[in-house]
Formats: C-alpha cells, structure tokens, sequence
C-alpha cells in the first residue's frame, strides 16, 4: 500500500514540477522574449492606456471565478485556487493549483488612426497546499500588479533652420510590476477564515524608442529606456460563509479585502548608440543623473464581494473593487503622474455546474458554464474623462473525466477609452485559459 | 482497486498550446498605427536649439600655383575679388613615347586645349601671346604672387580664345632645332640643362584686351587620355602620322591686386588660399540640449547678394561646390591645408545656398568623451589651379537669418 501511495504521490509531484516550470518559464518569457522589441514578433502589445506610468493595472483573478472575469473575493471552490482572498486559503482540504494564461486583442481607434495589438500574456500562477487541512493553507503566487505592453506611432513635424522635417516616433513598451508571493490563511471559526500575504514586488519596464526623419541629412535616432526597482508588499484578507443546510451546500459566502500601497524607488536607465569622434558606440544617455531615480507608490486597493449559491449548481457573485489611484506616484514623470485618478470596479457574475447536480445526462452535463459583465471605471482621467472599461466575459470549463482538475476556456469583449478628445477608443477582444489542478497528495484514499 | 486520480498535465498542457497556437495564427501580425497622440506628446520631446559660430577671423596663404589639374591664363578684374592677371607656363616634356627626333619635313605645333571653364566675360575673346620663358622654373616652386620672366624678343605666336577650347601654336624653325638637339641627346645632364637653356613657354594674356580667364587642362592622367585632345606638342609628318609630347611641367604666374569691393559682415573664402577662415564655436552642455542628439549642424551661408551684385551681366565666376573644414593645431596654417585632408567636407547646399556641416560625432565627443580645443579652419574647394571663390555671411552679418549658426535637434 505504501509503495502505491509513494507512486502516487511521485506522479503527483513530477505533474506539479512540470507545470511549475512551465508556468516560470511562461512567467519569465513576457519579460524577456515578448519584451524584444523585433518588428517579426506578434502578440506583445497590448493597450495604448498602459503606456503611461508604471503600467496598467492587472487584476487578480482568482481560478475560481475565472470564467466570469471576477476576482472571487468572496468564494470558494475546494477544486480551484483562489489567488484573490487570502482568507480563502484556509479552507482547502487538498492542495489546488492553478495557471492563467491568454490572448488579448486591442483595436483602438481616434479620429487621428487606428492600430491593433495583440498581446500573449501568463496571467498568473497559483498554488496552496493545506498545512493543517480546512484550517491552515499555504499559497505561493506569482502574478502581474501591472502591465505596461504598448506600440505607439506618432508623427510630427519640426523646423530645424532651413528645414521642416517630418518625423515619425515607433514607440514600444514591456514590463509591469510583478509579485512573488508568499501566504497563509487561517480559519478561526467554522464560518470565518483570515490571511495574509507578503510578496517580493519588482518592477520592471523598458521602453524602445525608433525616431526617423523626413530628411536623410539626420540618421534615425535609437534609444531604449528601462526602469527597475524592487520592494515588498502585503495583501490581507477575510472570509465568511454560511454553514451548510440540507440539500445544497452553502448558502452564502462574503470576502474582503485589502492590499496597502508600497512605495517603491525606480532606477531609469537610458541607453542608445552614439557615434562619438566617428566611432559608434553605446553610451548612458543620462550621465547628468538628474532624472535617474523616482518613487512610485501603488494604489491602495479595498475590494468587497459576495457569492450566493442558488442550489448546488448555481452561484451567483458580485463584486466591488476600489483603488485610490489619487495617491499613486510616479515622480519619474509628472504629466503622467497626474492622470492617475481612482478607480473603481464592479462586477456581477453567475456560474452554472450542472455536473456537481444529483443528476448527470449528456455530454454537456459534463462542463461548467459562466458568464459575467464588469464596469471599470479606469486608473486614468485624461482631459476629465475617466478610461473606462467594460467587459463581457463567457466561460466554459471542463472537468477531469476521473479527478477534480478542470480546464476552462474564457472568452472576452469588451471596450475601453471613450469617444471624446481624440482619445483612442480600443476594442478588446481576448481568449485565456486556466489550467486547474486539484489533487490529493495530502489526502489519504477513501478505501484505505 | 486504486482509482487513477492522477491529473495527465500533458494533456492539458497539449490542449492549451494547441489552443495558444491557433489562437496566435487566428490573431495575425500586429498594425501600430497613429493612435494615442492626444494623451501622449511625445514628439513634444524633440527640441532643436541654434546658436551663433561666435567669429570668423580670415587668413590666407600664399599657396602653389604649379603642377594643379589646370593652369589659369588670363586676365579679368573681378570687383569682388581683384584683379587677376595670370601668365600660363608649360615646358614640353624630353621623354617622349615615340617622339625621338623631329624631321625637317614634319609640321611641330603647340596644341592648347582649355577645359571650357571661364571666369570673367564670357561674351569677350581673350587673347594671348606665347614667349618662350627667360628664367628657370619648377612647377612645385610656383606661388600665387610670383612672377617669371619671359623673353619678349622670343614670341614663339599669338593666339585668341573666344568660345573655342583648342588653341594651335605652330613652333618656329628655330625653337624645333634646339629641342632637337635635347630629344637626341642621351647624356644624364640633359634634363637640367635643358630646363636652363629651355625653360618652356609662357602664355601671357594681353591684358589691354582680355576680360577673362580660360584653364589649360594638361591631361595629366595618364589613364584614358586621348593624345590628340588634350594639350601636348606634337609633330606630323609626311604621311599624316602624329608624334605626341606632354608636359614636363606646368603651372601660373598670377598677379592679384586688392579689388575695389571689400565687404566688412561679409568673409571672402577662396581655393587659392588666399582667403580662407579660422572658426570659432563652443558647444556647451546647455546649448547641446541633451545629450540624446539627432544631429547638431553648423551651416555658412554663401552671401548671393553680394556676389552676384558685383558681376555685370554675362559675366561668370567658376562654381564653388564643396566647402571643407581642416584642424590645424600646429605648425603653417597654408601647408596644412593645402597638403592636409579636412576632417569635414560638405557639398553645397544649392537649396539655401549654405554649406551644412555634420558635427553630431563632434558634438557627442563633446558631451562622452573629451573634445580637444583645435583650431578650426574653413576652405572652399581644393587649391586646384581654377579661381573658385565665394563669400559667406558673417556672425556680424546684417542679415541675421544668413549667420553662420549651430542647429541641435536633441530629444529630451
């Protein structure tokens, strides 16, 4: 017996350790490979709004609520990890683990042009393993605070002496924020549950800049500006749901949450090729070192959210999710510093698993079906308009014939910017996956 | 019996990049395009900067007159830039191909042919007499100023160039004997000797009737000379078959005085030498804007008014193309920059009449490395036989626009 538990638990351990390091080599990639700003690569770039500051904000999406596009801060599947409440991590009974990753599409338009990105992008990896079963639980995560992925093209013109020179600005942007994540969460009572997480965040952006000219007296100018810095951060959370009744499961769960702002300082580095005494070379483009250090300071972010299970079946979630973008920084550049505004979110959803009913007919028994709409109200207000986004997100998951691992399938519509100002309007469009993991290493076998 | 709970990442690992595969193809290549400039001034960030080329000081040269692509011949008296008076020298040279000895009966001729550049009136013939030389001479010796002396008593001929290019001097029975007497001799003296007792030809303008200039094109380079277009003495026989000689050396005497123009915001530059200028500019880490340059530029503007005020109608001046700068730290300015190569050439700028000089890598010495203080001058063209003179705008010029500056264009 203990020689088959040995070999379960090895397969178990070499199916974790090859999506760990797929999940790393995926999270690493967007940095590295995506970053390269190689006019042969596709799917790097994503929403214009992302150029300013330090990125755009990224969500944490729990796996559990993944298919409606909510965080899940207030539910919990004992199948899917739940990246977004730290109170949830005390509830699982067996570890879960989950990776998010997808494709976006942005169409955006103003009255000058349009333009359309599509960006690949790892969204997150999760994994909680129970200490002390449906008492204690240990996350670690890895996942995006922000995402700066753009390629923007400007032209202008410039009188230089006896010339008018028309230019033309290619612009591309990666990087973001990111955190490492280390948690615990613990249930207190049979109904409360609390958590707490501490991350390692690193910040890392770089910016290329192309600039060609109209006149071939001027050779185009290349240069490539990166940012860096590193702090740690917290997140909190907490979690209540309602005991079982007879005949469904729970009756109604509500979590929040709450994540303080870090501040972090952030080295700029600029960098290009330089032809000096009639030898190129690559210099730093800021050795006056005026402008090589600046703070940033995230938004502080309360979120709140509820889920009722209607029967076993159904559950029904809404959320509300509130940053203070009023109090970010970034001193690197005040122009941009000072279209941060508040944001808040909120975000209604409904899941259907008819697998989990009594009764099970047909193939399509077998999936779990979702769907949810959100209104952001944008971490932006640029000329008084806030960049708003809205989404529709439908999802479809598909249960492990024989384990309770999942795979679900997302697809998302939505729109962000308005129509006012000449700001770009995009058109989003994306396709993402979750791959869940639930599994029972910690779980002795029912027959034993 | 043990339930295989065992999750098969492959599959799903599988499922997901096929899915991720298609999905990518289905997506397609990505379009930027003009989006975004209402919220992001980037182009904001392209700042240029001018600033003024602090003096021009002239200098000139007495530079060499001999051994050039073209020797000047002629007289013309420019009101911008003087009085010419050129006297056209050549010596034939002893070491002919073919030509060993001349025969009694053979027809010897001197044969002049003028590249078609003038400088003067070009409505007006210029005539000339040819002398044979009364001193010696070496092309490598001659200097603008210098004068050679030619015997007056010795007129080998006469001849006139209106818009023809080829002049023909027959030589004299005379002069043929004593050359002979050194194409047959084949002692090693010969040489010296012969430019002793035969110094060569001077071809002097008859200044009383000549208004401009003409240029001897000696057809010094060996490759792909035709023998019988260009200038050469040459011999023809009984039965029509030509003997060619070329020159042994060649150069001018040219005299110039002071013209009656002389400009005070404006700065003659000329090949000869003898006007040129010595720059002086400063670049500052203020006025370079940034160090992210995307060119830094210094532009001379030629002063058109001027120079075509000072021509009366039909007349000409020989285009000036090219402008040069040369570094010249030490030792003789004129030596330097006739024998030194420019550290920056520039063609003119037909559009703004400007010469522009590219100083980015300059610039950016400047601001990463350490740019040495030189001494900076400005040429026009190559000191090669032909009169190309301009005259450039100032730092004092009145008309502002046309001062000589540095543009930055610089991205901050």
């Amino acid at each position: 017996m203990y020689s088959i538990l040995k070999k379960i638990a090895r397969r178990e351990v070499a199916s974790y350790a090859t999506l760990f390091v797929l999940a790393v080599s995926l999270y690493v990639a967007p940095n590295q490979a995506f970053a390269q700003n190689d006019d042969t690569q596709v799917a790097k770039s994503g929403s214009i709004y992302s150029y300013p500051g330090f990125g755009m904000p990224t969500d944490v999406i729990g796996a559990t609520t993944v298919t409606t596009g909510l965080a899940g801060i207030g539910m919990y599947d004992p199948t899917t990890s739940n990246l977004s409440n730290p109170g949830i991590w005390a509830l699982y009974q067996y570890s879960v683990g989950s990776f998010q990753f997808g494709l976006t599409n942005h169409q955006a338009e103003d009255t000058f042009g349009s333009a359309k990105n599509s960006l690949f992008s790892l969204d997150q990896f999760h994994f909680v393993a129970p200490l002390v079963k449906g008492r204690l639980g240990l996350s670690v995560s890895m996942s995006p605070v922000t995402r700066s992925n753009f390629r923007l093209y400007q032209e202008g013109t410039f009188t230089a002496g006896p010339d008018n020179i028309t230019f033309g600005v290619d612009e591309q942007g990666a990087g973001g924020m990111s955190r490492l994540e280390v948690g615990l969460g613990y249930r207190i009572t049979r109904g409360l549950s609390v958590g707490a997480a501490i991350g390692s965040y690193v910040t890392s952006l770089d910016n290329e800049t192309f600039i060609y000219f109209s006149s071939l007296r001027y050779t185009p100018v290349v240069f490539s500006e990166s940012f860096r810095g590193t702090d740690l951060g917290a997140r909190f959370g907490l979690f209540y749901r309602t005991q079982p009744k007879e005949g469904r499961p729970y009756d109604l769960e509500v979590g929040l949450t709450y994540q303080p702002s870090l501040e972090m300082e952030l080295e700029r580095s600029k960098e290009g090729f330089k032809s000096i005494g009639g030898q190129t070379q690559l210099v730093n483009l800021d050795v006056d070192q005026s402008n090589q250090f600046g703070i940033i300071k995230t938004a502080p972010e309360f979120a709140v959210g509820g889920t009722v299970t209607m029967n076993r079946a159904t559950m029904i979630s809404a959320e509300w999710m509130q940053q203070q973008w009023g109090e970010a920084k970034f001193e690197l550049d005040a122009e941009e510093e000072a279209m941060y505004s508040n944001r808040s979110k909120v975000g209604f959803g409904i899941q259907y698993h008819p697998f989990r009913r009594v009764t099970r007919n047909g193939f399509f028994h077998n999936m779990k079906y979702a769907v949810g709409v959100s209104h952001d109200s944008g971490h932006l207000t640029i000329s008084g308009n806030d960049i708003v986004t809205n989404k529709l997100v439908l999802g479809l998951g598909l249960p492990g014939r024989r384990s309770t691992s999942s795979v679900d399938f997302t697809f998302t519509v939505g729109s962000r910017g308005v129509d006012r100002d000449n700001l770009p309007v995009e058109t989003i469009w994306g396709v993402g996956v979750s791959l869940n993991l639930a599994e029972i290493m910690f779980v002795r076998p029912k027959f034993q | 019996m043990m339930p295989n709970r065992t999750f098969r990442v492959n599959s799903f690992a599988q499922a997901a990049s096929m899915l991720a595969f298609a999905l990518l193809l289905f997506v397609g290549c990505e379009e930027p395009g003009v989006v975004g400039g209402a919220f992001i001034d980037d182009e904001g960030n392209l700042v240029t900067n001018e600033f003024p080329v602090k003096e021009m000081t002239p200098t000139s040269s007495v530079s060499y007159s001999g051994r050039l692509d073209v020797v000047p011949m002629g007289h013309y008296n420019d009101p911008l830039f003087g009085e010419i008076t050129s006297v056209g020298l050549i010596r034939p040279d002893l070491n002919s191909i073919t030509l060993n000895r001349i025969d009694s009966t053979e027809t010897v001729a001197l044969k002049l042919v003028f590249n078609g550049t003038e400088y003067g009136d070009t409505l007006s013939t210029a005539f000339f007499d040819v002398y044979e030389v009364a001193e010696p001479w070496r092309g490598k010796q001659l200097r603008y100023g210098d004068q050679i002396s030619y015997d007056p008593t010795k007129k080998i001929g006469s001849f006139a160039i209106a818009q023809a290019d080829t002049a023909l001097i027959p030589m004299p029975e005379d002069w043929i004997f004593r050359y002979n007497g050194f194409i047959s001799d084949t002692t090693t003296a010969t040489d010296s000797t012969y430019v002793f007792d035969m110094p060569g030809f001077a071809i002097v303008p008859d200044v009383s009737r000549s208004q401009k200039m003409v240029f001897l094109d000696l057809g010094t380079d060996a490759s792909g000379t035709v023998e019988s277009e260009t200038t050469r003495l040459f011999s023809e026989d009984t039965t029509g078959t030509f003997q060619y000689q070329r020159m042994a050396d060649w150069g001018a005497a040219v005299q110039r005085e002071a013209s009656i123009l002389q400009p005070t915001t404006s700065y003659k530059a000329m090949n000869t030498f003898e006007a040129f200028q010595k720059i002086d500019y400063e670049f500052t880490r203020e006025s370079l804007v940034s160090q992210n340059l995307a060119r830094v530029e210094m532009i001379f503007y030629e002063d058109t008014e001027l120079l075509e005020g000072s021509l009366p109608g039909g007349h000409v001046r020989p285009a000036v193309t090219r402008a040069n700068i040369h570094i010249v730290d030490e030792g003789d300015v004129g030596e330097e920059v006739f024998a030194g190569s420019p550290v920056f050439t520039t063609v003119k700028d037909t559009s703004i009449n400007g010469f522009r000089f590219n100083l980015t890598s300059t610039a950016n010495l400047f601001l990463f490395d350490t740019l040495q203080t030189h001494k900076y001058y400005l040429t026009v063209e190559t000191n090669n036989g032909s009169f190309q003179q301009t005259v450039l705008h100032g730092p004092d010029s009145p008309n502002e626009s046309k001062r000589p500056h540095i543009i930055v264009t610089a991205i901050e």
